[in-house]
């Protein structure tokens, strides 16, 4: 019985901290920081980067005298950068060309006069306003800006990514890191 | 002389030797060695013990060399010295945990040979799973054996799951275990569809931009998962690559180690439990201590094993040989998103849930929460029985799940809940975006599109498939050569297969309820234009034209103008003056044969 009782230490909760005790905390914090650091380190070196002119930057698309401007016609696609060109009365819009569901392409229907999903059926008018379907907003659109001949910009989609004006003669850059999302559905 | 006395003591020598070698046991000299060989590689275990665990016989030599090669060797002491005997019962375990590791093995041992002949690029991926297909000895067999092993696994890891909830199998000190059985089914989940891109079809791609697209509605920092998953905004070699250290590198990884920490516990700390009428039933004695009786893994229970691998591994390839084929659908299309994306299976409850609501809600938070719950089964279970009588929440709650889960799956699947335009519907089956589909395979000849004119133009044959009755008289459509209807008339000597194909393509739309002919008799409501552009090329035309009611989006009734029923395009036209319309709405596929392409067999 003695042997045993003998054996056992005499930590208790209320000990106080040991020089040893601290160092070890210590050496176990460093591994802990590290493992920490070595994780942020990896998110970092994993996260994508996007360069200027694909995807994902500023796309120019020319004068606005190339592009289609008729507020009826069917929208043109700009496949590479994923946008279609709309213009309406109230002005252009550069509408994303993926769904707000689950990330399909979505068509262009001339037939029905909107944008159809084939993945799960959401329907969106020429503007990009919903219709039906799962999609939980509008389309998403990206933020157009009109540059004059020498470079200074004339006009922006603001921030609510209302349709835009675009002065004749002017300069188009589609910012397509610049996607304002569409509104939710009533 | 000192030479022959030399040479004469060597032969005395020579001929001792000989004597002392003849009067040696050499059959027990060979015998010993082997057995010395044999048991330093079969950790103790001698040739002779070896024959009496194949036989089934008791051990050979005291103490029990079988507990002893249980210690002595790595692969055998991973697992218990013995059961009980009520533990092995098949229909209590349904030997699910161990399929699991069967699969987990097969997986492994198929992918890594998978894996010589494919490269996980852009450029090569699909290529290269044609060349497995197509060029590789058995190729297509490993690939095959590979798939279903992937789907054999998700089903026995779910079904593993199922098993140890209605047995109460999570309890007291199991909970631990409980806890990395759900991650190890996590890691299943994610092992098999990080799989899913790796052929790079259609297919692979739309489901795996669907399923991160999910990741992206997570808050905060979805956009961020959804960037890291893709590699990109989207997919491409980037996400590729990812997805391909993922499947073959970090999942595995994540596999072993928690297949080790959850079998450690099983094999050294609490066994397989008991089913709960041996634990807590009243069983009579006798028949309770043999249901409590250790019985020894080694031979019996590892020779069933043995039995069930070989079983397994040979139904497996039966399937492979007969009936199941992975399937592959044409190269990845990032611009074109092919009609009715199907996940995975074993993810089709998710698509479901998808339907009902929201993405955030339905897509991100409800699942973690689901998940979340499934972690902590053993410490939300606070009741400490096990006989299914003594716990009724419990047991309903697992049916009311499993009833719920196979509903939502059925929600999943692509037909139902989504509403394709039927025009569309119909004449993507024909002209399919993601495989060549029946027109493909018709026979070259039999798509008759008349002879090529003198000026030069291409020949050009229209087949009415669903008209009005009068065309068929009209002076306009009497040129044989030109023109032609489809009749439902049956089956004729002139009938082909492409016949057969343009009567059915007629029954589709003519009983299809929504494709309303068009009401001014203008149009047809289907048709097939068939031009044969040069010589080696026919260019196909589908196309139907259709008249729809206008319906009370909120009634759901058509809306009547007295009791003369509104067409949707009265109303398009009354709600845009500018709009051309006016008009019924059209349908058109078009798809291109060339004389060489040999899809007809």
């Amino acid at each position: 019985m003695t042997a045993n009782t003998a054996a056992l230490g005499s930590t208790d909760a209320n000990a106080e901290m040991s020089r040893r005790e601290f160092l070890n905390y210590a050496w176990l914090a460093t591994l802990g920081i590290l493992t920490i650091e070595m994780s942020a380190v990896t998110l970092m070196f994993a996260m994508p980067r996007l360069g200027p002119g694909e995807f994902g930057g500023p796309v120019p698309i020319g004068s606005v005298d190339g592009l289609t401007m008729d507020t009826k016609a069917s929208p043109t696609a700009f496949n590479r950068s994923k946008f279609w060109w709309v213009n309406t009365d109230a002005g252009a819009l550069a509408i994303y060309k993926v769904c707000t569901h689950l990330g399909c392409i979505y068509d262009w229907k001339p037939a029905e006069n909107k944008y159809i999903c084939p993945c799960h059926g959401s329907q969106f008018e020429r503007d990009g306003k919903f219709i039906q379907g799962p999609a939980p907003r509008d389309l998403d659109r990206f933020v157009i800006r009109a540059l004059d001949s020498a470079g200074n910009e004339v006009a922006r989609t603001n921030e609510a990514g209302e349709p835009l004006q675009i002065p004749a003669g002017s300069t188009i850059v589609v910012e397509t890191g610049l996607r304002i999302h569409g509104q939710p559905k009533a | 002389m000192l030479g022959s006395g030399l040479i004469r003591d060597f032969r005395g020598a020579v001929a001792n030797e000989v004597q002392r070698l003849r009067a040696h046991d050499w059959g027990k000299v060979v015998a010993d060695g082997t057995d010395h060989v044999v048991r330093g590689i079969m950790a103790g275990l001698s040739a002779r013990e070896l024959r009496a665990i194949l036989r089934g016989d008791v051990p050979t030599e005291k103490p029990n060399p079988r507990y002893k090669a249980q210690v002595r060797s790595f692969v055998l002491h991973l697992r218990p010295k013995y059961y009980q005997r009520a533990s092995t019962w098949f229909t209590h375990t349904w030997r699910l945990g161990w399929f699991s590791v069967f699969f987990f093995v097969v997986e492994t041992i198929t992918g890594i040979i998978l894996m010589i002949p494919y490269a996980p690029t852009p450029e090569r991926a699909y290529g290269d799973m044609l060349y497995i297909l197509g060029n590789i000895p058995f190729g297509l067999f490993m690939r095959d054996l590979h798939r279903l092993g992937a789907e054999g696994m998700v089903a026995v890891v779910i079904l593993h799951m199922a098993r140890v909830y209605f047995t109460a199998s999570y309890k007291g000190n199991r909970s631990f275990t409980w806890f990395t059985g759900v991650i190890l089914l996590l890691v299943t989940l994610v092992l098999s569809f990080s799989g899913y891109l790796l052929p790079w079809d259609q297919l692979a791609y739309w489901a795996v931009t669907i399923g991160t697209s999910m990741a992206e509605a997570a808050p905060v920092f979805g956009n961020e998962v959804n960037l890291l998953l893709r590699g990109g905004i989207d997919i491409w070699a980037g996400g590729l690559l990812r997805f391909y250290l993922l499947h073959i590198f970090l999942m595995p990884l994540l596999a072993i180690i928690f297949i080790s920490v959850h079998y450690y516990k099983v094999a050294r700390e609490h066994f397989i439990s008991l089913p709960a009428s041996v634990e807590e039933g009243n069983l009579p004695p006798e028949q309770k201590r043999h249901a409590e009786e250790r019985i020894d893994l080694i031979p019996n229970l590892l020779i069933h094993e043995v039995m069930l691998a070989s079983v397994a591994t040979f139904l497996m390839i039966l399937a492979v040989a007969t009936f199941y084929h992975a399937p592959l659908e044409a190269h990845a299309d990032p611009q074109a998103t092919p009609l009715h994306t199907e996940a995975p299976w074993y993810f089709l409850w998710l698509q479901g849930m998808l339907k009902l609501g929201d993405k955030s809600l339905m897509g991100v938070v409800l699942p973690t929460i689901i998940f979340g719950v499934l972690f902590v089964v053993p410490w939300l279970d606070r009741n400490p029985h096990r006989l299914a009588r003594k716990r009724p929440a419990a047991i309903a709650i697992g049916v009311i799940f499993t009833i719920v889960m196979v509903i939502l799956t059925y929600m999943g699947t692509p037909g139902y809940g989504i509403e394709t335009p039927p025009a569309q519907d119909i004449l993507s089956h024909l002209v399919p975006a993601t495989h060549p589909g029946p027109v493909k395979e018709l026979p070259w000849e039999q798509v008759e599109a008349g002879p090529v004119g003198e000026d030069g133009l291409p020949g050009r044959k229209t087949y009415f498939v669903s008209y009005p009755p009068e065309w068929v008289d009209a002076p306009a459509y009497q040129d044989a050569e030109a023109y032609e209807f489809v009749t439902t008339v049956e089956e004729g000597p002139e009938d082909n297969e492409w016949h057969r194909l343009l009567k059915e393509f007629k029954a589709e739309v003519e009983n299809h309820p929504k494709l309303l002919a068009p009401i001014d008799n203008q149009e047809a409501l289907a048709k097939v234009t068939v031009e044969h552009y040069h010589p080696n090329l026919k260019w196909v035309e589908f196309t139907i034209t259709w008249d729809e009611f206008a319906i009370d989006p909120k009634t759901k009734a058509v809306i009547m103008d007295g009791d003369r029923p509104v067409l949707k395009r009265d109303l398009k036209a009354s709600s845009q003056p500018s709009d051309p319309g006016q008009v019924p709405d059209v349908q058109r596929s078009f798809i291109a044969l060339h004389r060489d392409s040999n899809y007809h067999h």
